[in-house]
């Protein structure tokens, strides 16, 4: 705008008064350099926070119910913008009828599959096809509240999680959780970014 | 101040009353109609939603329309380097003060809510096993810097009302609590899956934070009185659309205070933008009579060079005032 030229070119005095630093700064009003904190302050926490609520955000896991995969303490990149569910993914999602919390669950099934889960040979059925599942910790065993939810068709956009540590996860087959409204998945887990040593794209 | 400036302020004000009306009618009927279940989780497509979105538009469209249109008369070149303190200018105006001790008041009474929220959080975090969840920090945080903004809104308010020039920077401490206020209400929604829940809140705080850190701009940083006017305009609608949705009253206080500004901002601004105030020219300038004074002395004593004595002292002051410039 000419109206910012014009105060460009009159604050910022005469020639020989430019090439003088503190001539410069004497024609700065008090405040100023707490006015500029500040307002980059608020800036770069505005930026991230509106980055993170509508395109993505860094999350820490809590718990040892998605290992090997995932730690406790790991923090990975959740993508949300535009993510739609699919089968295998490891997604963040909170039920709050369960807990205010948010989980990290893979996604087993979609809206539209079955799921049948044999626990004595610890195989996952989706649609009568078995899942080579090589992120699982250790074979799965009956889970001590029972079989749970178990030979089920997933209701259109809904999805059947479970975590990669069958037996110490709390996912779809414990009732208070069961299956879980697509519209709870806060995005997908990208990759983890620390600690360095389990950095990985997931 | 003739018809047409005044007109502007109003137009502004019902503009954005209109607006924050709407939105407030939206946002119930949203909240209304367009969530579902027991986890209240957004039904897609709801009519509700797509009108709100539409407003939203129209009303960041329309207040940018208003201010691109908006009269400015241009300013005395010297005047520039104070910035632009003579928008807010309202010397003696009982309807500034009364703004600014509503807004200040409504901000510190906030604070002991916040506090005592936090506290409890703080409380609950120590006590629970696992020590996860809302620790309480941000919202004690957001107590203090709003006993903070208190403070900067009513000295920035009190130097406006005596037609002081300094004073007027200490809004940006409303900006600090904005920054904090930002943070809490992130935190306290990172897990929620229904962005509804809280954007409305998060996008209300940001506008309300810019716009306390361009209403002290105009006094120490670089004034851009379009912006402030259009950031006033949203912060109206955007936090009458918060307050709309089940808030806690500490946050529709916060909410209530940035709103009152930005009223205080819409009745000045575009007044104050058309017809700059009668200002006193700065001290710097007005001590340059003793000094010219000290040096039209010496040119006196030869008689045979009076006429062109006559003509040195105004050669001498409009150099000066070059300089100066």
């Amino acid at each position: 705008m000419e109206f910012d030229r014009q105060y460009e070119a009159d604050t910022a005095g005469t020639p020989e008064q430019s090439s003088q630093p503190g001539r410069r700064l004497a024609l700065e009003p008090a405040g100023s350099e707490l006015y500029q904190n500040v307002r980059m302050l608020a800036t770069v926490l505005a930026v991230l926070i509106l980055v993170f609520t509508f395109v993505g955000r860094i999350i820490v896991v809590s718990g040892p119910s998605m290992e090997n995969t995932l730690h406790n303490g790991d923090a990975m990149l959740v993508w949300s913008l535009g993510y739609t569910p699919k089968q295998g993914d490891v997604v963040v999602l909170t039920k709050r009828t369960y807990q205010e919390d948010s989980i990290v669950k893979r996604v087993i099934a979609v809206g539209g599959q079955t799921v049948d889960i044999d626990y004595a040979t610890g195989t996952v059925y989706v649609d009568g096809a078995p899942l080579t599942e090589p992120y699982t910790k250790e074979p799965m065993l009956l889970p001590a509240y029972g079989e749970g939810l178990n030979h089920i068709v997933v209701p259109e956009g809904c999805l059947f999680v479970m975590g990669d540590n069958r037996n110490q996860s709390a996912d779809s087959r414990y009732a208070p959780i069961g299956i879980v409204d697509a519209r709870c998945v806060i995005g997908r887990a990208v990759l983890v970014l620390f600690p360095f040593g389990d950095f990985q794209i997931l | 101040m003739n018809r047409q400036d005044t007109a502007s302020r109003w137009g502004w004000l019902v503009c954005s009353a209109v607006l924050a009306g709407g939105a407030v009618w939206l946002r119930r009927w949203q909240i209304d109609t367009a969530f579902e279940g027991d986890l209240n989780l957004p039904v897609a497509g709801a009519p509700a939603t797509i009108c709100l979105l539409c407003l939203m538009a129209i009303a960041a469209a329309l207040l940018g329309i208003l201010a691109m249109v908006q009269r400015e008369a241009p300013l005395p070149r010297h005047l520039h380097r104070q910035g632009r303190r003579d928008l807010t200018q309202a010397t003696g105006s009982g309807l500034h003060l009364a703004l600014t001790l509503v807004a200040a008041a409504l901000l510190l009474a906030a604070a002991p809510m916040l506090l005592q929220e936090g506290a409890g959080l703080w409380q609950a975090f120590r006590l629970s096993a696992d020590k996860t969840g809302n620790n309480g920090i941000l919202v004690i945080l957001t107590g203090l810097s709003s006993v903070l903004a208190f403070v900067g809104v009513l000295v920035a308010g009190v130097a406006v009302f005596r037609g002081k020039q300094g004073g007027r920077s200490a809004m940006v401490m409303a900006a600090v609590n904005g920054c904090a206020w930002m943070m809490e209400s992130y935190r306290g929604h990172a897990a929620n899956p229904v962005q509804w829940d809280y954007v409305p809140l998060l996008l209300a705080v940001v506008l309300g934070m810019l716009l306390y850190l361009e209403w002290a701009a105009l006094s120490v940083g670089k004034p851009r009185p379009r912006l402030l006017l259009w950031l006033a305009g949203m912060t109206i609608v955007f936090s009458a659309m918060a307050a709309a949705a089940h808030t806690t009253l500490s946050g529709n206080l916060m909410l209530a205070a940035q709103s009152v500004c930005a009223v205080a901002v819409l009745w000045y601004v575009p007044v104050n933008l058309a017809n700059p105030p009668q200002q006193e020219e700065p001290e710097e300038l007005e001590e340059q009579p003793e000094e010219l004074e000290e040096h039209t002395e010496q040119p006196e004593q030869p008689a045979a060079q009076e006429p062109v004595e006559e003509m040195e002292p105004e050669a001498d002051l409009q150099a000066t005032k070059r300089w100066e410039r």
